[in-house]
């Protein structure tokens, strides 16, 4: 920014390394050739529009078709929606669990065991939290740092549930926290509606920006975890520390052998589990692999489609109303529906926040574990945000809300808009209006009303307000006579007519003046706040 | 200011308490029996004290020594010899004396609990409480509507039936409340103890140095009132004992059980309920509207009391027909009159804008907001940092470890190092430098939390960078003034 401090150059560190690309980037370099300013206008202009709104998509179209024009040849309509089509995600997400469903619907489970349930159980909750405790808070959000082993496990039971690598799934995720409500989230659900946002990501490889904002997400990750690698490195004479933030080597090795791992996940320990349990190999792969899997993911899917309708009857955003993320209503229930990640309005505003903001008596057996090894030592650096924090943001957040109320209501003139006249104009003014108009005027701090239609309104009676025409009442309305509430200071402010000159009580006395200011401030402020949070995205896709 | 003339305020005190009219001297045959009669008797030299400070003072003054020697009753200590001088008699036989003897009656099983009795008693109770809740209270005592003669009637004449007195009383005495809420002024002042509030503001002699007095002179010009106030205790007998042991006598063949429960303890039930506004109004619920004072809204005291539990509202806006504003919220009270509005009984109900009702919500929302605020540390303001330039920030970089400008503003992050969510990497190398970029989301867009934990550890303005900061800030809600308008 200004010459004299270095800046802290981190894009050689998100510099773009060679491994790790999937077949995702071929297609992004057509983006990449495209003028950058003018596709970031593009976006923040729509970005102002407000995320959420139809609009967004019919803008989106001429774009389409402008770089669709582009090319030379285009594709017949069902081959490109064909090759727009992800095989992997499809099959794993889409295809399986529609098989399982409507097998277990279609035939009785058959074959199966006490001992085999066992497992069943056993399975399903180790790979529950491998998933959500492993890939979503660890490996994504690092809210924590772990020992190598358990590090190990989370990508072995993680990956089972079909959700893609580590890799796949974080920056996917990453983008999402980062891009939340625009065309650049890979599952936006205010862009593309619910159907989109619980499967339709699973099907296609999404549009242009959100798998460049995935790409970017995974040069970061990737970078970042690269960089601690190298230091590790350079100490290389030290003892090796085994509680480290995701290892690299695991990233890499879990990623390039994604299919192995599934095969051994979904076929291999099935097998191993029917041998043992004496139940046919078949039953065994099907419900330790397929079903398993299924419900699994589908409570994930679940919780990035549900826990982004912002109208959802009762759902509440205590931290945050700018993004859609909202708390589920009736929390204890949705706990278990979604494995303790019901609080997703917390979740996106205190993403690295271990507990995910569920309390002890919520379903949270991937925070439970988290503790534990915590308590035996395979986890440190356990990263819960402070209360004071939580406070705050919840703080600022109903600020807004009342100062939107605030904006909506009528204030009265504010002081600044008055005129001014000399006591000598008022008594003056006030003797004539009386005399010619019936109209009564009375001084109360300074200020000028005209409570004419008020007198007969009046709670104490007609006759204290007549008493007052052409004078100054400021006593009588302050206690001398009757102390009057806020609401009655309210109502007088609605009836000013003018400010008395040379009057040194006014700025002291009268609170509205403030009041007044800081409602339009903070409106100000809260427009400001949007649009500098919308920049940001723009400032994120440049870097 | 001083070429203005001021409100008279003596006058205005006169005003208030209605002493300049001659109104219509109403007695009932309990005359001084009430006991209230003492503390109204207001003139003009009173009124000018009541409004002169330093004559309040000096009355004190003049109070004290001459009574130096002497206490009023109500300030001597509880003795075994002056017990009695205590007590309200008459009061203490109205409300403690007669529903025991119900009770009395019910519990030793000499009154005979009939079925149909008890359901008329409840009917009763309700006519008996939509007349002092309705009536007494909304119409008469805020006027926040105006009623036709025969809904004025049935007020008049079921309201006798709860004896609590008579409108005139019962009227005075609830001005004189929401004129003078929390003071000792206040004749059921909430400040002296849940107690006292319920029951032991009647039960006790009140002190005259307290005495006030309301302007009541709509009330006496009401024949209704007037009737009413003449033969009070004439229609207090009849309405509340001798008219249900005539109808249960009548039509159930029960006169006892309708003399015991729905005469006596239905008087009890009632005045109890009524008690409950005084008492438990004030003291459990919330205040959504102003918290200066002791009222309360809470749906409990509403149940027990017709609606009337939703006091915090009722004391900011006592003019108005309603006390619950929320379609859930029970109010009874407010359905009987608008229904009998729409069938012409009554017009002219008074209610206030929706407006200022919110205006009051959001200004007491905003209190406690602030008042919450005032317990966190929301980190230095910009305008009380020092300012740096680069010879500065270069120097104190080589004397502390942990300096990072962030939008032109200087942190001192080394306390948070090892628990930067992002890792402890990224921070030490963004030590020393400026890393507005990589923290607005070139590496990572932090979130409105992250900015209140950055703001903590504010050291400095940098020189050339104060609009940026202004702007940084802006973002979390902190104001200045730009530089640039200078």
């Amino acid at each position: 920014m200004n010459d004299g401090i270095p800046e802290f150059d981190f894009s050689d560190l998100v510099a773009r390394t060679n491994y790790g690309k999937n077949d995702d980037a071929e297609e992004l370099h057509i983006v990449e050739t495209k003028d950058e300013e003018a596709l970031d206008d593009i976006q923040m202009g729509q970005a102002v529009v407000s995320a959420g709104e139809n609009e967004e998509v019919v803008k989106e179209l001429p774009e389409i078709q402008v770089s669709s024009s582009t090319l030379k040849k285009r594709d017949p309509h069902i081959v490109h929606l064909l090759k727009r089509m992800s095989l992997q995600s499809t099959i794993l997400c889409i295809i399986l669990p529609l098989f399982s469903l409507f097998k277990i619907v279609l035939s009785r489970p058959q074959g199966v065991t006490p001992l085999f349930m066992y497992f069943f159980g056993f399975y399903m909750i180790i790979s529950q939290i491998s998933l959500f405790g492993g890939y979503h808070r660890f490996f994504t959000h690092q809210s924590f740092q772990t020992h190598i082993v358990v590090q190990l496990a989370y990508a072995i039971f993680g990956g089972s549930c079909g959700l893609g690598s580590v890799l796949q799934f974080t920056s996917q995720h990453l983008a999402h926290h980062r891009h939340q409500d625009t065309e650049r989230d890979p599952h936006s659900y205010s862009v593309y509606g619910w159907l989109f946002s619980m499967w339709g990501h699973r099907f296609f490889l999404g549009n242009r920006k959100s798998r460049r904002a995935i790409q970017e997400c995974r040069n970061t990750f990737v970078s970042t975890s690269m960089m601690v690698h190298n230091k590790r490195l350079k100490h290389d004479g030290e003892k090796e520390v085994l509680l480290q933030p995701p290892n690299h080597e695991i990233l890499k090795v879990q990623d390039e052998n994604y299919v192995s791992l599934l095969l051994l996940t979904l076929i291999v320990i099935p097998c191993l589990v029917a041998l043992y349990c004496q139940v046919p190999y078949w039953t065994s792969v099907y419900y330790l692999g397929f079903v398993r899997m299924s419900i699994i993911q589908q409570q994930w899917l679940l919780l990035g489609s549900l826990g982004h309708i912002k109208n959802l009857p009762f759902a509440t955003q205590p931290f945050s109303n700018i993004r859609s993320a909202i708390n589920f209503p009736v929390t204890f229930f949705w706990q278990f529906i979604l494995f303790g990640e019901a609080n997703h309005n917390f979740h996106h505003e205190f993403p690295s926040d271990y507990t995910a903001g569920s309390r002890w008596y919520h379903w949270d057996p991937s925070k439970w574990s988290i503790w534990i090894l915590y308590q035996f030592g395979l986890v440190n650096h356990l990263h819960a945000t402070n209360s004071q924090q939580v406070e705050k943001c919840a703080l600022q957040q109903q600020q807004k809300l009342l100062d939107q109320e605030k904006s909506k209501l009528k204030w009265g003139i504010s002081i600044e808009k008055l005129p001014i006249i000399s006591p000598e104009q008022f008594s003056e003014l006030a003797r004539q209006q009386y005399a010619n108009n019936k109209r009564a005027l009375v001084v109360i701090e300074g200020i000028v009303h005209d409570v004419t239609p008020f007198i007969h309104n009046h709670p104490g009676g007609t006759a204290l307000v007549q008493l007052s025409i052409g004078k100054d009442a400021t006593q009588a309305f302050n206690g001398a006579v009757y102390s009057h509430s806020q609401a009655a200071r309210n109502l007088l402010a609605t009836m000013r007519i003018a400010m008395l000159s040379s009057n040194e009580q006014v700025k002291q006395t009268v609170w509205e003046k403030r009041m007044l200011q800081q409602s339009q401030d903070n409106q100000r402020r809260n427009n400001r706040q949007v649009t500098y949070t919308q920049k940001n995205h723009y400032a994120a896709g440049a870097a | 200011m001083s070429k203005m003339d001021e409100v008279d305020l003596v006058q205005a005190n006169v005003l208030a308490a209605g002493a300049n009219k001659k109104s219509v001297r109403v007695v009932n045959g309990f005359g001084s029996l009430m006991g209230s009669k003492g503390m109204v008797e207001m003139d003009s030299k009173a009124f000018k004290e009541a409004s002169q400070m330093e004559e309040i003072l000096k009355r004190d003054q003049e109070d004290k020594d001459r009574y130096a020697g002497k206490k009023h009753i109500s300030e001597q200590p509880w003795t075994l010899n002056n017990w009695h001088k205590h007590l309200n008699w008459l009061n203490m036989i109205l409300v403690v004396f007669i529903p025991s003897i119900g009770w009395y009656l019910a519990f030793s099983g000499k009154a005979k609990m009939n079925p149909k009795t008890i359901a008329f008693a409840f009917l009763y109770y309700a006519m008996g409480g939509a007349s002092i809740t309705a009536g007494y209270h909304r119409l008469w005592s805020h006027r926040s509507f105006s009623a036709r003669w025969p809904l004025r009637l049935f007020f008049a004449i079921f309201g006798c039936a709860n004896v609590e007195g008579s409108i005139k009383w019962w009227g005075h005495g609830h001005r004189l409340h929401h004129r003078y809420t929390d003071t000792y002024r206040d004749p059921y002042d909430a400040r002296r103890g849940l107690w006292f509030s319920h029951m032991g503001w009647m039960l006790l002699k009140p002190n005259p140095k307290y005495r006030a007095r309301a302007d009541i002179e709509d009330l006496t010009d009401d024949w209704i009132v007037r009737f009413q106030h003449r033969h009070y205790i004439l229609l207090m007998a009849f309405t509340a004992f001798i008219l249900p042991s005539l109808v249960c006598g009548y039509f159930f063949n029960d006169y006892f059980g309708g003399f015991v429960y729905a005469g006596l303890i239905r008087v009890f039930c009632i005045q109890q309920a009524t008690f409950c506004i005084n008492s438990m109004a004030h003291y459990i619920g919330d205040q959504p509207f102003d918290d200066r004072r002791t009222p309360r809204d809470n749906w409990l005291t509403a149940l027990v009391t017709f609606g009337e539990g939703y006091h915090n509202f009722h004391h900011e806006f006592p003019t108005d027909y309603r006390n619950a504003i929320k379609w859930y919220q029970y109010d009874p009270t407010k359905v009987i009159i608008y229904t009998s509005s729409l069938i012409g009984l009554s017009f002219d109900l008074k209610k206030f804008s929706q407006n200022a009702i919110q205006q009051a919500l959001v200004q007491q929302q905003q209190k406690k907001l602030d008042r919450k605020r005032s317990h966190l540390n929301w980190g230095p303001q910009l305008t009380d940092l020092p300012v740096w330039d680069k010879q500065d920030f270069l120097r104190e970089v080589n004397e502390r470890k942990g300096l990072v400008v962030i939008s032109g503003i200087v942190h001192d992050v080394s306390g948070y190092i090892a628990e930067h969510p992002g890792g402890e990497t990224l921070i030490q190398s963004a030590l020393g430098k400026d890393a507005t970029r990589a923290f607005n989301g070139g590496v990572y867009r932090h979130s409105n939390a992250a900015h209140n934990v950055l703001a903590t550890m504010r050291v400095a303005v940098v020189k050339d960078g104060q609009e940026a900061a202004i702007k940084f800030a802006a973002r979390r809600g902190e104001v200045y003034k730009t530089a640039k308008a200078e």
